[in-house]
């Protein structure tokens, strides 16, 4: 079964980091992005830019588009395979947002999916059984 | 470029609708559905368990675990999926043929476009 995680993070916190700490963060974060990999349950991971958010609402049957997201702290994603909810849970804890980053608002959202099909052309995605 | 997609909705009114409510729904959604995957852009889809999720984050060096999404809003995530597009303009266009930018405004439905800056698919685990 797949399971999304949704990573968190303060976006205003992140602003006030200067290079060098972004730097140190990286080389934190290293060790764990690697134990996450050795896991090999990630099926797809991904990050996303600071701050650069569209929102679209229905609005008399019309999609409305606005600047900004909805919930603004999502910074990157994974999609990873596990047995159950505990095996996501355990894995989704090797990330670096559940092991470091508590003073940046970090942590791991983890969402069982329904159904995920990912990757090939569009057409493939829906040809493809949901596993 | 690939721009990931969440779509919101809202939890307590989709709760609140009768079986036969949520088939006409389904109904309603079919033909944009079908718009939106015949753009041939869509890269990958994923729909959420209804109200359930764990939030795991560090908690004074300790891994913390806690029942529930990250925020506690009337706003939450039901389905994400990922469109293959020029720029972010292309992207919000393709987005935008989806049924929660279209219909739904009376449960809440609206969709986040987020451009991804670095996406990767490791390979399977060798046995």
């Amino acid at each position: 079964m797949k399971y999304l995680c949704l990573l968190h993070y303060d976006v205003a916190k992140f602003d006030t980091l200067a290079p060098a700490d972004l730097e140190a963060i990286g080389k934190d974060c290293k060790p764990h992005d690697e134990a996450l990999r050795r896991s090999g349950q990630v099926v797809a991971q991904g990050s996303l830019e600071h701050r650069t958010a569209m929102t679209i609402r229905p609005r008399g049957g019309k999609p409305e588009t606005s600047d900004g997201a909805i919930a603004a702290t999502v910074g990157a994603f994974l999609i990873i395979e596990a047995r159950d909810l505990n095996d996501a849970v355990r894995v989704a804890s090797l990330h670096p947002a559940a092991r470091t980053g508590e003073h940046l608002g970090w942590a791991v959202e983890v969402r069982p999916l329904d159904a995920c099909r990912v990757g090939g052309t569009t057409a493939a995605l829906f040809e493809q059984p949901s596993p | 470029m690939k721009y990931l997609c969440l779509a919101y909705y809202d939890e307590a009114v989709f709760d609140s609708m009768s079986p036969a409510e949520l088939e006409a729904l389904g109904k309603e959604c079919a033909p944009h559905d079908e718009a939106l995957r015949r753009t041939g852009q869509l890269f990958a889809v994923a729909s959420l368990q209804h109200r359930a999720a764990v939030t795991v984050r560090s908690r004074s060096g300790k891994i913390s675990t806690t029942d529930g999404p990250f925020v506690e809003s009337k706003e939450q995530v039901g389905s994400a999926f990922i469109v293959e597009a020029r720029d972010l303009d292309d992207a919000v266009r393709v987005a935008s043929l989806h049924p929660a930018a279209r219909i739904g405004e009376h449960l809440g439905w609206a969709i986040e476009v987020r451009p991804i800056e670095m996406f990767d698919l490791p390979p399977p685990p060798r046995p």
